[in-house]
């Protein structure tokens, strides 16, 4: 009787037990490096369209200090899976701005994620948001303003939509 | 009269043996008459959308990082297309949402029908609908949280519906993926069907149906029969076929076939169809399919970039930035006024031509838009499928060295898939292909139901198959502009 009991009841805990550890290991993905607050803004020269354009990161400190000398990694994408990431790493050109070559690959909602980091295990990481991104010249019907996000992940210490910037750029202060 | 003449009164259909029969190879047959070779692929899937479900949840909340939206909206999607474009419907064969109402019958079994009322497929086309506005309103494709909630809900309602109703009601009247499925499968090359009709007259058990029962209890139903109420012998096509093996596996005589045929042939014909009736007589199956094929067109509408210039135009004209607002005038347009104009005017067409009544011969020609709206979604879907062929592999390490487990490496994010350039002419031929099979099997209907005048049949509904081909043609052509924040 035991016997039976066991054979039954193994596969059921070997799920629950796999369930567990699934979600305690997806839940305990936290980042090693400390995500720290900055004022980062992103623009594209000419505004964003499908085809080449030139990005400029403008990162600061929180009291407006301009953070110079860092390797910057700038990620863009779009709101849908199925395409290959655009990667581009900026120069510094001026204290606090980076510049670097930024090709959209297709039209639609784009984000890009601005990566920086910074002294003592520390990094910055915005996430700032594209909508409508069209064919050179044409207009989508909103502005191309980047709306930011501030973060990606869920469970990070930041959180949530910041209020939109449709200037001609992605503009957070975080 | 023996099921073989019923068979002769359908012709094209339940042909006996001949062609290839899949549960007749050597290795793949012997797996498919395994009792639990459904179970093996289920499992399997049940695993994977779990996985589904947590990484939406707790993974990353941008969609092309989260293997829930990537899989789901892209992978599953074409995968499916083009499993029904191979051999048939194996999506519902390895349907991982029967599960839990798998364990939930072992605890109770239910007794009860499904009311009568919702025995068509009104609720489940309803439901197709639905998804197909959802998807665009709270835009799925970009949500893996709402991704993985609308995974949960699907399996939810499965099983609410079956544990509480005997059958398999969800599958076979409810699930909107199922009827999409049963749509497209009238133009795979498989069919499960009986091996020898001779075999079945001679059959007193009629396993395939009821079930086998246990030798030493009776009351007992060791395997239970076709779920789905479509008794072999008088099956015809896929429509309602889970692919489900029950049969297979319940046929004492080893008389089921996974047989080849010809795609789209089931809709030439009007037998009586076990578990369905005539297809002429069925409304709701004639409405899934206008919904199928004109939803094919709109589904891809979807993602270029004139549907934003036409919702822009009519949320500025309304005075509305209400997404819900404006798309439900873009569904009801595109998927009741639009068949309705095209339709009728097929219809009078027809009528000036062969005096044939609108309502009884759009019943029986409806059908051959089947094809054209699969080759549609398969050239749709193909295009998000190959194009993002292996973009699933960085999302898959990005997942897993989240979770602390780097054995996948380090995700490469260079991984995409084909070139558009290299994708569209595989998107011309599938479209071409459904196309060609809408022609070919109105033009046997038109020549079997219209003999005297085929070309006054013909004509109109190869217009109108020849007008959407080049509607499609036209969204295809489009540069893909997926967007989700107009309003």
């Amino acid at each position: 009787m035991t016997r039976a009991i066991l054979t039954r009841s193994t596969p059921r805990f070997a799920a629950v037990s796999a369930l567990a550890l699934a979600c305690s290991a997806l839940a305990s993905c936290a980042p090693s490096v400390e995500t720290v607050d900055a004022d980062v803004s992103v623009a594209f020269e000419p505004a964003p369209h499908v085809g080449a354009t030139t990005v400029r990161v403008r990162l600061a400190s929180l009291d407006g200090e301009p953070i110079t000398g860092v390797d910057v990694e700038l990620e863009g994408n779009m709101n849908h899976g199925g395409m290959v990431p655009v990667f581009t790493s900026p120069k510094e050109v001026e204290p606090g701005l980076y510049e670097g070559p930024f090709e959209f690959t297709m039209g639609g909602d784009w984000f890009v994620v601005v990566r920086a980091e910074l002294e003592g295990d520390r990094a910055i990481e915005h996430l700032v948001e594209f909508p409508a991104v069209g064919a050179p010249g044409a207009h989508g019907g909103m502005d191309h303003g980047g709306t930011d996000h501030g973060e990606m992940q869920h469970g990070d210490t930041e959180g949530g939509h910041a209020p939109s910037d449709h200037g001609a750029d992605g503009h957070h202060q975080g | 009269m023996n099921f073989r003449d019923a068979a002769f009164g359908a012709p094209g259909t339940q042909r006996g043996p001949g062609g290839l029969d899949l549960v007749r190879l050597p290795l793949l047959g012997r797996f498919l008459r395994w009792r639990h070779a459904r179970l093996a692929v289920q499992i399997p899937m049940g695993l994977l959308a779990l996985v589904l479900v947590l990484h939406g949840l707790f993974g990353p909340e941008v969609a092309p990082k989260n293997l829930s939206t990537l899989l789901v909206w892209v992978h599953w999607r074409g995968a499916l297309v083009i499993g029904l474009l191979l051999i048939g419907n194996l999506f519902c064969f390895g349907c991982p949402l029967l599960l839990p109402r798998e364990i939930a019958r072992r605890v109770a079994r239910p007794t009860r029908r499904l009311p009568r009322a919702l025995r068509n497929k009104w609720t489940g086309l309803t439901l197709l609908v639905g998804v197909l506005f959802v998807y665009e309103w709270l835009d799925l494709w970009a949500s893996p949280f709402a991704t993985a909630v609308a995974i949960l809900a699907y399996f939810a309602a499965a099983l609410a519906i079956d544990a509480v109703f005997a059958g398999a009601p969800f599958c076979k009247w409810i699930c909107p993926i199922g009827q999409f499925n049963f749509v497209s499968s009238t133009f795979s090359p498989f069919e499960v069907r009986a091996h020898d009709l001779e075999v079945c007259d001679a059959c007193t058990t009629k396993d395939c149906i009821k079930g086998r029962r246990s030798d030493a209890e009776p009351e007992r139903i060791d395997q239970r029969g076709c779920e789905l109420a479509l008794f072999l012998p008088r099956k015809v096509g896929n429509i309602d076929c889970t692919f489900c093996l029950d049969c297979v596996h319940a046929c004492p005589t080893d008389n089921v076939a996974i047989a080849s045929r010809v795609p789209g042939d089931e809709l030439a014909v009007d037998p009586v169809r076990s578990g369905i009736g005539r297809l002429s007589g069925r409304t709701d199956i004639a409405v899934l399919v206008v919904l199928f094929t004109f939803g094919a067109l709109l589904n891809a509408f979807g993602m270029v970039a004139p549907v934003y210039a036409l919702q822009s135009w009519l949320a500025e004209t309304l005075g509305t930035r209400s997404e819900f607002v404006v798309l439900g005038i873009v569904f009801v347009a595109s998927l009741v006024v639009l068949p309705l104009l095209a339709l009728g005017a097929v219809a009078l067409a027809v009528r000036a031509t062969t005096g044939l009544r609108p309502r009884a011969h759009l019943a029986r020609f409806v059908p051959v838009l089947a094809p054209l709206g699969f080759g549609v979604w398969l050239a749709h879907y193909c295009f998000h499928f190959l194009t993002g062929l292996w973009t699933f592999v960085p999302v898959a390490q990005h997942a897993a060295a989240g979770t602390g487990l780097a054995l996948l490496g380090r995700p490469d994010w260079g991984m995409g898939g084909l070139s558009e350039a290299a994708v569209w002419p595989i998107e011309l031929g599938f479209l071409a292909l459904g196309a060609i099979g809408s022609l070919g099997v109105l033009w046997r209907l038109a020549r079997r139901d219209v003999p005297r005048r085929p070309f006054g049949a013909f004509l109109p509904w190869a217009a109108l198959v020849v007008a959407l081909t080049g509607a499609a043609l036209w969204l295809l052509a489009q540069p893909m502009e997926m967007r989700g924040t107009y309003l």
